[in-house]
């Protein structure tokens, strides 16, 4: 193991603030020596406790042996005068100590051979419910007229050249409350299909939830109270699909499908997720890209870093995160937002996938609901966070840019919503967790040019 | 020996844990040929019309070679005809999927699995 890969990436950020001797604990996790295996026969319970004891015997010495040298190195870069702190977890059971390293003394720390791994001492925290406050948030976006993630995304900037008029966006979910006042008369069609794959026309267009209701809102509403717009392309079309009602599989999902390719959708919407690992379903997403022109937009899930969600994770997928919005300006990765990177190293092709491809705001998302009465009174607004709730944004993002470039191929509008996205590390992209970066559809509609 | 190309690990892990004759309900995705002459571009609606039409029939076409599967089997047709995907859904013998793989005619074999909404929180305002 190389010195490098010995010394946690979380390292990173500390280092990046730290002056040269600037001190800061680590936890070092080193290799001890192994004893004997237990005894077979009489004597084995007797001779338990005592391997035990030798076992953390071999684990002190070791890790006393890391500290010696360490001291030397520590003496030998010039930090003589100051007494190295030195400090043992537990009674010798877990081959770990805590020293204080600086960036000078870090390196010479992981050249030991035992040792195994550095990492930063960090503070941890009960994982406890966050009291959100709206308050802030509600003012804003009642001053500015749009939510935080159309601001976010400067998306007043492109309605002065379109408001994604003409384009057909297929949204596949729990429905629609259609009769919304902020979807207009956006929903152009709706159908319910059922667990066998059967079509059923409903009128009027309902919601079995109010997941689908939300997404059409992000992705096409238009003003809502207070004259907030909610729809990142607010003359878009919907073509909405109630695919998530009852018992859904993969067929509901697929019938789904084939009703928006016959029904002329642009933009897929699939803010859902299949229950395993399906990296086939690789090939619909390429007929529907390839054979049909269709751009197919999908959530990468909710279930923290070092996770994806098929089918968003199928490597030709257009995949979303979610970010959050952060006092003052900024935007980070919201914490539930799935990632990962997928290693096939028997594959030919695609040896590496690294999920997700873009993010977009996925947290304290406002959007249109259908009236839903609670004891505190009757809502047809509410906030929701998600990747789910992401996917939109990235839907009507698409919807504009189709809008203003009628020809352009979809492969080429997915490219330039990447290529364009920004990255907190600049260049050094894409990561599993901010896939390529944050979109910036104006950028994106320039390069599109 | 399930064929890991056109099955995916997960779903050919599960097939080894059930017999031979126990039925699954699988999507076939059956090989088509390309009907979009400008490839990746959208599509007018008679291009589209095109597109489906053209899909469907190669459907038809290679679902005709996987009939001679699907009898031997016991697989039924869940749908009277290939969709826009070039897909069918049928129900087959464990044992039905890995021949079903193995023919030229067959692009991909998945589970019928289950679906669900990608749920964030809400919160009424």
């Amino acid at each position: 193991m190389s010195n490098e890969t010995k010394i946690s990436p979380a390292f990173e950020p500390f280092l990046a603030d730290m002056g040269a001797n600037d001190k800061r604990d680590a936890i070092v996790i080193y290799e001890a020596a192994q004893t004997e295996g237990l005894p077979r026969g009489r004597l084995r319970q007797v001779r338990r406790r005592l391997d035990e004891l030798r076992q953390q015997a071999a684990i002190q010495k070791t890790g006393e042996a890391i500290v010696d040298h360490y001291q030397e190195a520590w003496s030998d870069l010039g930090y003589d005068d100051e007494p190295l702190e030195v400090s043992t977890i537990g009674a010798g059971t877990l081959p770990v100590v805590t020293v204080e390293v600086t960036p000078k003394t870090l390196e010479a720390l992981a050249e030991q051979p035992q040792v195994v791994a550095v990492l930063p001492n960090q503070k941890i925290h009960l994982i406890q419910p966050r009291k959100i406050e709206y308050s802030d948030l509600i003012t804003q976006e009642s001053q500015e007229q749009v939510t935080w993630g159309l601001r976010q995304l400067e998306i007043p900037r492109l309605w002065e050249t379109t408001k994604g008029e003409s384009i057909n966006v297929a949204v596949l979910d729990t429905g629609v409350y259609a009769a919304h006042p902020a979807l207009g008369d956006r929903v152009q069609d709706f159908v319910v299909i059922d667990p066998l794959g059967r079509r059923i026309s409903a009128s009027p267009a309902f919601d079995s939830g109010q997941h689908g209701t939300h997404v059409c809102g992000t992705i096409a509403g238009g003003k809502v109270n207070k004259g907030v717009s909610i729809g990142v392309a607010p003359q878009a079309n919907l073509l909405v699909g109630g695919v998530l009602i009852g018992d859904t599989t993969l067929r509901t999902l697929l019938e789904g499908i084939s009703w928006a390719i016959e029904k002329g959708a642009d933009i897929i919407n699939m803010s859902l997720g299949l229950s395993y690992y399906e990296p086939l379903f690789a090939e619909v997403l390429d007929i529907l890209l390839n054979q049909y022109g269709i751009l197919p937009v999908v959530a990468i899930g909710n279930e923290n870093h070092g996770n994806t969600s098929s089918p968003g994770n199928a490597f030709n997928a257009f995949s979303v995160g979610a970010v959050e919005k952060l006092p003052p300006d900024k935007v980070d990765v919201a914490f539930f937002s799935s990632g990962a990177s997928l290693v096939f190293p028997e594959q030919e092709t695609n040896t590496l996938v690294t999920k997700p491809d873009v993010v977009a705001p996925g947290v304290q998302v406002y959007s249109c609901i259908p009236p839903t009465k609670t004891p505190e009174g009757t809502y047809a607004h509410n906030y929701m966070d998600g990747t789910s709730m992401a996917t939109p944004h990235v839907a009507g993002v698409a919807a504009l840019l189709m809008a203003a470039e009628p020809t352009a191929p979809v492969t080429d509008i997915i490219k330039v919503l990447k290529e364009t996205a920004k990255h907190p590390a600049g260049s050094r992209r894409p990561d599993n967790r901010w896939g390529w970066g944050l979109i910036q559809p104006s950028e994106a509609l320039k390069a599109l040019r | 020996m399930f064929r890991h190309n056109k099955i995916s690990s997960e779903f050919a892990n599960r097939l080894r844990n059930l017999e031979p004759q126990q039925t699954v309900r699988v999507i076939v995705l059956l090989k088509v040929e390309n009907f979009n002459p400008r490839c990746g571009y959208r599509q007018s609606p008679a291009e589209r019309k095109a597109a489906i039409e053209g899909i469907r029939n190669s459907g038809k076409h290679a679902l005709n070679y996987i009939r001679k599967i699907l009898q031997d089997f016991g697989g039924k047709e869940l749908n009277e005809d290939p969709g826009p995907l070039g897909h069918i859904p049928v129900e087959i013998s464990a044992a039905g999927v890995n021949a079903l793989a193995a023919s030229d005619a067959v692009k991909a074999v998945m589970e019928d699995l289950p679906v669900e909404v990608g749920d964030g929180t809400s919160s009424f305002r």
